[in-house]
């Protein structure tokens, strides 16, 4: 028999030690559960609470024969319900069903630990649906009583309380915080990931793809999710000015807008700038696709991306996870050259599409001679005519473009910047449609720009000769140019509360919540930062600063043991220290008895106060009075029945002193 | 060799034995933590499991490259370290005393005396005790003692192992072990204790006692009619002849009273080895060591001689341990 053997012989699964393992698990299952069928959960909480109640009154464990078809059963339900019994959603039901069975089963020693690895396992589960502040904080919780349960399965006879589990605990886990902080910061980071992910992993978001088609970018519109963050180097341009350029589309079948096959580069293109460069940082949200957004127009390429002939940045692999990249821009620019394919793609429309369109542009055409009078006057009609840019434009059911400029008059960006686009291409201005992003929310606290994927926009580029070159126009600006100057918010207010009672918070209200939002954002930029988004260039600038080369496994391994080898011993030195005692007379004493001891009187071992304060007086006569009234006062609140004041001894001690 | 063992003797730890126990080992004072006695620290088989747990988690943060999976797994495996300090620390500084143990027959039980002190230090928990039953029996006989320790207390723990053979009978080495905060860790602390146990024989044997030589004279001696001065009662301890137990009483239920004789003109007893009519050696000292039981119940006076030994005449608790102890020491090769 081994020693561990031999010493937890006689173990037993307690109720108390079966209420622990089944809290825990129900803590962790219960950000899972609306994820899974609702069978799963029913079931999870069938079999705990069948094996509680089994463990209060002595009942047997089933046979061994139904647990196994209960088991079976239960993988083909899993199958059932998923088409699989791989990826990650069928992966996290299985380890569901599991952790319920094992609960079931459990009897001995290793099989409570089987369940708390289990649990830890399903820690690890949340993080691949969620990694927020709510999310980590939530799993800090279960991970404490996770480490209660593994207190009260390993410790026998116990004189400690649950509650006294869970507090031993929370103390280790933060005491356990200062290595954990090193060993992440320094532990060497390598990109993911090592081996194939499940098509699931990360389950479909929002965001820009590489069509157009009415409906797409007002159906982000709705979206709060934030698509990047952006830290400038120096002062934020103005609102007007944040046009963050991503797919730029040339083909149009009438209604949807697709981007054509164009050359891509690694060496960043020329154009002609003016002013000062606007440096910054994007942090992007992954999106699954490889574009990468920057503001007009771009003059550097990031590591692992290319440019194509119309300035879009695009990453080599897809955008997975979140990314960091570094962009200069030029906000005053002209791209002055044309390529003879792009002439005639920037003409081109859909046969037999947008009869009343081309005969409005054509008639413009024969009016002004150059291009730029012909955009002027486009943006005029859409200024004069009654436009009205909403979020929710009536449906367009025929021809998308002519319905729109002649009957409803009501669109969302991407049905300005289309019909623009088809106009200027009907009266001969080569024209190209770009979507991106235009605003942000500025946030004071971290001076960080915020971009939503409700900040999706999409506006229009023309071509207007040599000299002026490219030129962006928007038509949404001269519709509702506040959606351009202030941002969406601005442009379509939002209401708080139902919709059907539309309130309208008040200003002080509006403020609070406002002030309240950019604080959290902040948190949550510096938490993706530092958290979510550490990784190997990260790490490798961090600890630059600090002279550690990040790219030297090696070193690095040393740096982190040394640290962390460091950290415990100051641990230990912080676990060896004498307890603080609750009585305060006791406290007064061992002052007392510091003090006597830096005169060179220690007390010895075994030896009582009395005896102690003989042997002090017999050496220095000069203490007996205070000595001995110290220690009259001390035995007495200790030993004798009338007890005495502490406080008046603690008094007696600071005023002892020895000369 | 035996002889040279009860020479050193001093209670250093005033302790449940009474005087007959200044013939035992002496007892001792231990420290878990400094040297010699160090702490050994070892993940257990849950340790390495957790151990790659943690390192799937670590593959799977990698490969998901998931900042909060990086987290929850060194702050697990940071929890795991600090463990192993707490491990220790549960043991670490604890001072272990051993007090003499009283003197105990073959085939009844040994008792051993620890106090675990824990003064001016903090509590400590799900500490276990290990010993041994028989230090010299192939299979191990282990036992195991389960106990907490409140802060600044001093606990007391008897270690009761079954006396097995007449002579001095170590308690072997005790483990300090302990599994706790989360039983990835067992931390154990072995010590070395030099404390034994003297085992008298096993009283036994149906021989009676030899005849009384009278006073002054050894030989032909009448054996004791049992009509001395009737001097009291006291109650039964193991070896009090059944002759003497006060019958009546035990009927009334008024438990094992022994009746006491004065001795004052009893005759003395020469108990000797070679009367004992066994050629077995050990069945030999049973049954001297029955008669001295039965003499001193009795209130005689007597002296025993044996091989290479002789112990003369005499009464009391003291003389009486010398007989036992020569008994329970006595050994073949020293006779000549």
């Amino acid at each position: 028999m081994t020693s561990a053997e031999l010493e937890t012989r006689g173990w037993h699964l307690s109720f108390e030690r079966m209420v622990w393992l089944s809290l825990s698990l129900l803590l962790v299952l219960v950000p899972h559960a609306p994820r899974m069928p609702a069978w799963i959960s029913v079931l999870f909480l069938v079999l705990a609470g069948w094996r509680l109640y089994a463990v209060k009154t002595g009942k047997p464990l089933p046979h061994r024969y139904i647990m196994g078809a209960v088991v079976l059963a239960t993988l083909a339900g899993v199958y059932l319900s998923y088409g699989t019994l791989t990826g990650r959603d069928a992966g996290v039901a299985m380890l569901a069903v599991l952790a319920g069975m094992k609960i079931a089963e459990s009897r001995v020693l290793r099989d409570a630990y089987v369940v708390v690895f289990l649990g830890f396992f399903l820690v690890v589960t949340n993080f691949l649906y969620s990694e927020s502040i709510p999310t980590g904080l939530y799993m800090l919780v279960v991970v404490a009583v996770l480490i209660g349960s593994l207190v009260a399965i390993s410790t026998e006879p116990s004189a400690l309380v649950p509650q006294r589990q869970l507090r031993l605990a929370a103390v280790i886990l933060l005491q356990a915080v200062p290595v954990m902080l090193v060993a992440f910061l320094l532990f060497p980071r390598i990109s993911g990931p090592l081996w194939g992910l499940p098509k699931d992993a990360f389950s479909a978001r929002s965001g820009l793809s590489n069509t157009m088609t009415p409906g797409d970018i007002s159906g982000l519109s709705l979206s709060d999710e934030v698509a990047f963050r952006v830290r400038f180097d120096g002062e934020i341009p103005d609102n007007r000015e944040l046009y963050w350029r991503g797919p730029v589309l040339w083909k149009t079948d009438g209604r949807t807008w697709t981007a054509g096959e164009s050359f891509r580069r690694s060496k960043p293109i020329d154009f002609a700038r003016r002013g000062s460069p606007v440096d910054y940082v994007i942090t992007i949200e992954p999106h699954q696709r490889r574009w990468l957004f920057a503001l007009e127009l771009p003059a550097t390429i990031p590591r692992m991306a290319t440019m194509s002939a119309e300035f879009e940045l695009r990453s080599v692999k897809r955008v997975r996870n979140r990314m960091r990249y570094r962009v200069r821009s030029y906000t005053d620019y002209q791209i002055p050259w044309i390529s003879r394919g792009e002439l005639t793609e920037g003409l081109e429309l859909a046969a037999g599409t947008h009869p009343r369109a081309r005969e409005l542009a054509l008639k413009w055409r024969r009016e002004l001679a150059h291009p730029r009078a012909i955009v002027e006057h486009a943006l005029e009609y859409f200024r004069d005519q009654p436009f009205v840019y909403t979020l929710t434009p009536p449906l367009l059911t025929r021809d998308n473009v002519d319905e729109f400029l002649f009957e409803t008059r009501q669109g969302f960006c991407e049905n300005f910047a289309s019909a623009f686009t088809v106009l200027m291409r009907a009266a001969g201005v080569p024209a190209r449609v770009v979507t991106g992003y235009q605003g942000g929310e500025l946030n004071e606290l971290g001076n960080f720009l915020t971009v939503r994927q409700r900040d999706a926009h999409a506006w229009s580029e023309v071509w207007l000769g040599e000299v002026e070159g490219w030129v962006r126009v928007d038509p949404t600006g001269a519709v509702a140019p506040a959606r351009i100057e202030s941002g969406m918010e601005a442009a379509i207010p939002r209401t708080l509360g139902p919709g059907a009672l539309n309130l309208q918070p008040s200003e002080p209200v509006r403020r609070a919540w406002r002030s309240l939002r950019h604080s959290l954002e902040a948190l949550n930029n510096a938490w993706n930062e530092w958290v979510l988004g550490y990784g190997p260039e990260r790490q490798r600038r961090l600890l630059n600063q600090f002279g550690i080369d990040a790219t030297d496994f090696t070193r690095l391994a040393v740096w982190l043991i040394f640290c962390v080898l460091a950290l415990l011993a100051g641990t230990s030195l912080l676990l060896s220290r004498r307890p603080r005692t609750r009585d305060p007379a006791i406290r007064a004493y061992r002052k007392f008895q510091n003090k006597l001891a830096r005169a060179g009187l220690e007390r010895a071992q075994g030896e009582g106060p009395l005896d102690f304060a003989k042997r002090v007086i017999r050496t220095r006569p000069d203490l007996a009075l205070q000595v001995s009234r110290i220690t009259d006062m001390y035995v007495s609140i200790r030993y004798a029945r009338e007890g005495g004041d502490a406080r008046i001894l603690n008094r007696a001690v600071a005023a002892f002193g020895i000369q | 060799m035996n002889t040279a063992r009860s020479v050193r003797a001093a209670a250093e730890i005033p302790g449940p034995a009474d005087a007959t126990s200044a013939s035992t080992r002496p007892p001792g004072l231990y420290a878990l933590g400094p040297k010699p006695n160090r702490v050994y620290i070892l993940p257990t088989r849950y340790g390495y499991a957790f151990t790659l747990a943690l390192g799937a988690m670590l593959l799977g943060a990698i490969n998901y490259n998931n900042g909060l999976a990086y987290v929850l797994t060194f702050l697990l495996a940071s929890v795991a370290l600090v463990s192993m300090l707490h491990a220790n620390r549960n043991l670490a500084g604890l001072k272990l005393g051993v007090s003499a143990p009283k003197p105990a027959f073959a085939g009844s039980t040994a008792r051993f005396y620890l106090s675990i002190d824990n003064r001016g230090q903090a509590a400590r928990y799900a500490l276990n005790v290990r010993y041994r039953y028989d230090p010299d029996a192939s299979d191990k006989l282990d036992g195991v003692h389960h106990t907490d320790l409140a802060a600044d207390a001093v606990a007391r723990e008897v270690i009761e192992a079954p006396a097995i053979r007449r002579g001095f009978q170590p308690l072997g080495d005790l483990v300090f072990s302990t599994r706790f905060p989360f039983g990835l860790f067992r931390a154990w602390c072995p010590l070395k204790i030099g404390a034994e146990c003297l085992v008298y024989p096993r009283p036994e044997g149906r021989q009676a006692l030899p005849a009384r030589a009278a006073a002054g004279t050894r030989e032909n001696g009448l054996r004791g009619d049992g009509r001395d001065d009737f001097a009291g009662f006291r109650d039964y301890v193991p070896g009090d002849s059944p002759r003497q137990i006060h019958w009546k009483a035990v009927a009334r239920e008024q438990g094992l009273p022994v009746k006491l004789f004065s001795g004052a003109n009893a005759g003395e007893l020469l108990l000797r080895f070679e009367d004992v009519n066994s050629t077995r050696t050990e069945a030999r000292l049973s049954q001297l060591c029955r008669w001295v039981l039965d003499a001193d119940g009795a209130g005689f006076r007597y002296a025993l001689s044996l091989p290479g030994a002789e112990i003369p005449p005499g009464d009391g608790e003291v003389h009486r341990h010398a007989c036992l102890k020569a008994l329970a020491l006595f050994s073949s090769g020293a006779r000549s």
